[in-house]
């Protein structure tokens, strides 16, 4: 890790943190991110709290306080991009969640200090599957009398949540995505090479049309009131 | 002051006051102030002499923030003021004052700083520091700090777009043309030692946040505000080669307002429960893209590439309460979200019935809406310096009903043949969870720390109503059927996570983690009185678990080095004691066609930071992720499948990505990162033309870089590019090929921007962006190329 730089500050060790910041000092232990945590670190900067929000000599003098000498990633997602590169290449990518735009920050899907990466503001406690996405999509997440079972496996199955070269961030974006699980698996009276079940039905010329949700046919992917199979 | 105090509440004042001063009294008594180093013979400057001592040894305590025993060192007014022990500072009698006796460490269990929070004063520090409260305490002299700061940054933008505009909105999340306002504002008073006014946001086009906050430490806040932004979308469909034109467009502007406005009152008295109740509403309005494609036909060869949108109106109103306190080292947290949901939708979808010839049109219109509460109850508590835990429960309970209506008409061709009508009467759904949350975390112990939970969860959910359906009849007039509907779900689950981490390995980390999780759900679905009328009851269990081991190390100054490997597998089951469509007929229902699945992903990271020279970091990592997916089928009739389990899909990528910072010297900063990723997924499709593998690479190349020109002067320049290829050629006759979606284009990004600050409190900035886009995979009609302007002045006050 490389930590932010803070003009004329050094680094005091995260002890230091804990007199103030008590309740998130001590459940850090307990973090994804305490992996990365060095008691004695030669590269400067890998010992806890500072690696992320800089060295805090400054902040510490001058009696603390909300973004007073101090990096707040929760503000800027640059802290998390020094080590999450691959991600900050994703919220490049073409559909992407708005954080380099600034209308999201990291922190709202993600608690870098808590027991769980995916429970905001956690502390000492676990996520509920899809949890996250369901605090803005509550379109997509709601319940149905017909659920889509994938739902069990969560979003992340489907979506990708960083960013994505594909329409409504689709980890892909042809009928493969639906077909890893809606296994074909043919015998003789199926019609031979080419020709495509899916389940019990022939499938072989709709999925010419396009894709599985696409093409006019499982139109209520997420779920639907009215149709078992997710027509509408 | 005190002739606006009743004279009962003076006495009660003064008695309030009494034993404080008692107190020091008593207790200055009871120390040997002989023993303190003598007052210096100096005239105290406070800057040279005091502020040091304060902000090294006790602001780190005695801060604004959180200070301990409530006693503050960042004001002369505070420091007078005392704490909750009583006053600590006498005026012109620094043997006396508590303050310091304490740094003197005359006092047992009350040594400042305490001796794991930093070194004890020196004899010529405390003898400052006596002489400081003898000659009266003088504080900063430096010109006081306005009450007032501010910062506006007026802009104004312009935009030009050569293409499709739509597309780039999209991307950007901004239109073409002027675009102006304030880009960032921000505002604070202090309305007291004790209380400021916080005042922020931006004002653009379609972009707008503004929120306020009232504080007054130690009394409550007012938290107020109210944001909105705008997400626009693409209004191309699918793209076919053969057809002419391979594309085509909606032609509308299709966007969607998002937005909350809220409003928190909070309570922060002393030894009170910390209490926030606040309102929060949300929203979306406005009309979005979907991939529900209509059809086009030509030349007798169907597609469904003609884009397609849907109106969608959201509103959800949100009750909160909150509170916090501590009760004999017991955190206490209880959380308490009431939500009203209304949702309603609406699309018109056009599509091609081969079968009779003819263009039928889906208008689907629903109402969802409602009501959730829930409460979560938390405790934590250290225990010791090696056990900490947390417990909680949640619980919640949803009602709601929703309507549906669909209507799929015959709008071409000959008199209609086939028509569909779905009307629901009010379909109910309800949901009840229970929630149990467990954790601890333990150590450290010779550098080993270990934490775990538990999470179990019960819900259960009914769903049921009933739906007028019409589903042969041609045309008018409607001739319903009543299908009823009907679906139980029962679930239980528990999680299980532990971690471990060793850090006594010199320069080391190791760690190891799993999280396991069981759940088994009851499903009973019904669908009574329709042609595809069906009965099933689903026993579905499933085991998970996830694997992760791996170590941190930085042996030496210009080096860290990070790796993991991971391996998860999550099995499902699916037992169906009853199977029957239509209601009498076992076995013939698709849903009970996959009888198991099997995920297993497997998982390797590593990343080495190398910092070789001062002025140079470089950031390497490479992850390796492969996923099977397995799933167990059921055999069909008529030889169509024989069942068994089948390796179903299969995924595998490689991304490798680069960082590196370089500052050769103070004038120059420059930054990239690169990443290329390459993934292939493959499905088993029998041979099947129209179904090929997706597989194809992205690369992503950001580099930026600012150089000083003067002091006054900023330069500054980014360019972004990425490069993805995952095109297909799964196209060609009717009866053979598909739809090719598959995506090849190529973004470019450039930014130039020139900064200069004129005197002290004015900042300048002109940026100029370049976007070009292109994306062969859709012909040129997602193609477009973009020119922005920016001009923003920045005025900051203080």
């Amino acid at each position: 890790m490389a930590p932010p730089q803070i003009e004329g500050a050094t680094f005091v060790g995260d002890r230091v943190c804990y007199d103030c910041h008590t309740n998130i000092s001590r459940v850090f232990p307990a973090s994804p991110h305490a992996r990365l945590r060095l008691d004695h670190s030669q590269m400067a900067g890998q010992q806890g709290c500072e690696s992320c929000h800089g060295p805090a000599s400054k902040h510490v003098a001058v009696g603390g306080g909300r973004g007073r000498f101090i990096v707040n990633p929760g503000h800027d997602p640059e802290a998390c991009f020094s080590c999450h590169l691959e991600i900050q290449a994703a919220f490049h990518l073409p559909q992407h969640h708005p954080v380099l735009e600034g209308k999201m920050n990291c922190v709202q899907c993600h608690d870098p200090h808590g027991m769980d990466i995916m429970k905001p503001a956690g502390g000492l406690a676990m996520s509920r599957l899809n949890q996250n996405c369901a605090a803005c999509h509550r379109n997509q997440t709601r319940r149905f009398i017909f659920e889509h079972e994938a739902m069990r496996e969560g979003c992340t199955v489907c979506h990708d949540p960083h960013g994505s070269i594909n329409a409504k961030m689709l980890v892909q974006r042809d009928s493969n995505l639906c077909l890893k699980c809606h296994a074909q698996i043919q015998g003789p009276g199926a019609g031979g090479i080419g020709h495509l079940y899916i389940g019990k039905i022939d499938h072989t010329d709709l999925v010419r049309y396009g894709t599985c949700w696409s093409a006019g046919c499982h139109t209520a992917i997420h779920g639907s009131n009215v149709h078992p199979r997710m027509l509408y | 002051m005190s002739r606006l105090i009743p004279n009962r509440l003076q006495w009660t004042f003064w008695l309030g006051l009494l034993p404080g001063c008692l107190s020091v009294s008593l207790f200055a008594a009871e120390v040997d102030s002989s023993k303190l180093p003598p007052a210096a013979q100096v005239k105290i400057d406070f800057t040279r002499d005091i502020k040091p001592i304060l902000e090294n040894s006790c602001l780190r305590c005695h801060g604004p923030e959180k200070p301990k025993s409530r006693f503050r060192l960042d004001s002369r007014e505070a420091a007078l003021k005392g704490g909750e022990n009583g006053v600590d500072i006498l005026p012109d009698n620094s043997a006396k004052s508590p303050l310091i006796l304490y740094v003197a460490r005359l006092v047992p269990d009350m040594e400042m700083p305490p001796p794991d929070k930093g070194k004890p004063l020196t004899q010529e520090q405390i003898s400052l520091l006596r002489t400081w409260i003898d000659q009266g305490l003088a504080w900063e002299t430096a010109a006081p700090v306005s009450a007032l700061a501010f910062s506006v940054s007026p802009t104004l933008r312009w935009t030009t777009v050569s293409g499709n505009e739509q597309k780039f909105r999209e991307h950007y999340w901004q239109r073409e043309g002027w675009n102006g306002g304030l880009e960032r504002f921000d505002s604070d008073e202090q309305l007291s030692s004790d209380s400021h006014l916080h005042a922020a946001g931006h004002f653009l086009l379609d972009d707008y946040r503004l929120q306020l906050a009232l504080e007054k430490n130690e009394v409550g806040f007012v938290h107020t505000g109210w944001e909105q932004y705008r997400k626009y979308y693409s209004d191309t469909g699918g793209y076919y080669p053969a057809f002419a034109p391979p594309a085509s467009r909606l032609g509308r502007d299709l966007h969607v307002d998002t937005g909350r406005a809220w409003i928190d009152f909070g309570l922060t008295l002393p030894d009170w429960p910390r209490m926030v109740l606040g309102y929060e509403y949300q929203y979306r309005n406005g009309e979005e893209s979907t991939l529900q494609w209509g059809d086009v036909v030509q030349n007798g060869i169907d597609r469904k590439i003609a884009p397609a949108s849907q109106q969608i109106n959201e509103h959800a109103h949100i009750i909160k309460f909150d509170l916090e306190h501590a009760i004999a080292g017991v955190r206490i947290e209880d959380s308490f979200r009431g939500e009203y949901y209304n949702l309603n939708t609406s699309r018109t979808n056009s599509f091609f019935l081969p079968a009779i010839g003819s263009t039928m049109a889906d208008s689907a219109n629903e109402n969802y809406k409602h009501f959730q509460g829930a409460n979560t109850f938390r405790l934590e508590k250290q225990f010791s310096d090696w056990l900490f835990t947390s417990g909680g429960y949640l619980y919640s309970k949803l009602s709601a009903d929703t309507t549906f209506n669909v209507d799929t008409l015959n709008i071409s061709g000959p008199f209609p043949l086939s028509e569909y009508h779905a009307h629901s009467q009010q379909i109910t759904l309800s949901r009840e969870s229970h929630v149990l949350n467990l954790n601890a975390l333990l150590g450290p112990w010779e550098g080993l720390n270990l934490s775990g939970g538990v999470l179990s969860e019960w819900t259960r959910q009914r769903g049921f109503g009933n739906v007028d359906l019409d589903e042969i009849s041609p045309g008018p007039p409607f001739s319903p059927i009543v299908v009823s509907l009907l679906s139980d779900l029962d679930k239980a689950s528990v999680e299980e996570s532990a971690a471990l981490r060793y850090t006594r390995i010199p320069f080391t980390t190791l760690f190891a983690e799993v999280r396991l999780r069981q759940e088994s759900i009851g499903q009973f679905e019904e669908e009574i009185g329709s042609f595809e009328e069906f009965l099933r009851k689903t026993d579905f269990s499933s085991q998970l678990y996830d694997l992760r081991a791996g170590f941190s190390t930085s042996p030496w100054q210009w080096v860290s080095l990070s790796a993991h490997y991971r391996r998860s597998d999550d099995s499902s089951n699916y037992h169906h004691t009853l199977d029957e469509a239509p209601i009498g007929i076992p076995g013939s229902g698709y849903s009970a066609f996959i009888l198991g699945r099997d995920l297993a992903s497997d998982e390797v990271e590593t990343k080495i930071v190398l910092r070789p020279l001062r002025w140079l970091k470089t950031t390497l990592s490479y992850k390796l992720l492969s996923t099977d997916y397995r799933t167990d089928t059921e055999p069909v009739g008529g030889d169509i499948s024989p069942g068994g389990q089948i390796l179903a899909g299969k995924y595998d990528s490689h991304i490798y990505s680069l960082n590196t910072t370089i500052t050769p010297y103070q004038r120059l900063y420059l930054a990239t990162t690169f990443s290329y990723q390459d993934s292939t997924t493959i499905t088993a499709n029998n041979g099947s033309t129209a179904i090929v593998p997706y597989r194809g690479d992205v690369y992503s190349a950001l580099v930026s870089g600012t150089y000083v020109l003067s002091q006054v002067s900023d330069l500054f320049l980014a360019y972004s590019f990425s490069y993805a290829d995952f095109s297909q050629g799964n196209f060609g006759s009717a009866t053979a090929g598909g739809l090719p979606v598959g995506i090849r284009y190529q973004p470019h990004g450039i930014q130039a921007g020139l900064t200069r600050r004129i005197g002290k409190n004015l900042i300048t900035r002109l940026q100029y962006n370049y976007f070009y886009y292109d994306e062969p995979t859709s012909g040129t009609i997602n193609n477009y190329t973009a020119h922005a302007l920016f001009a923003t002045l920045t005025y900051t006050f203080h």
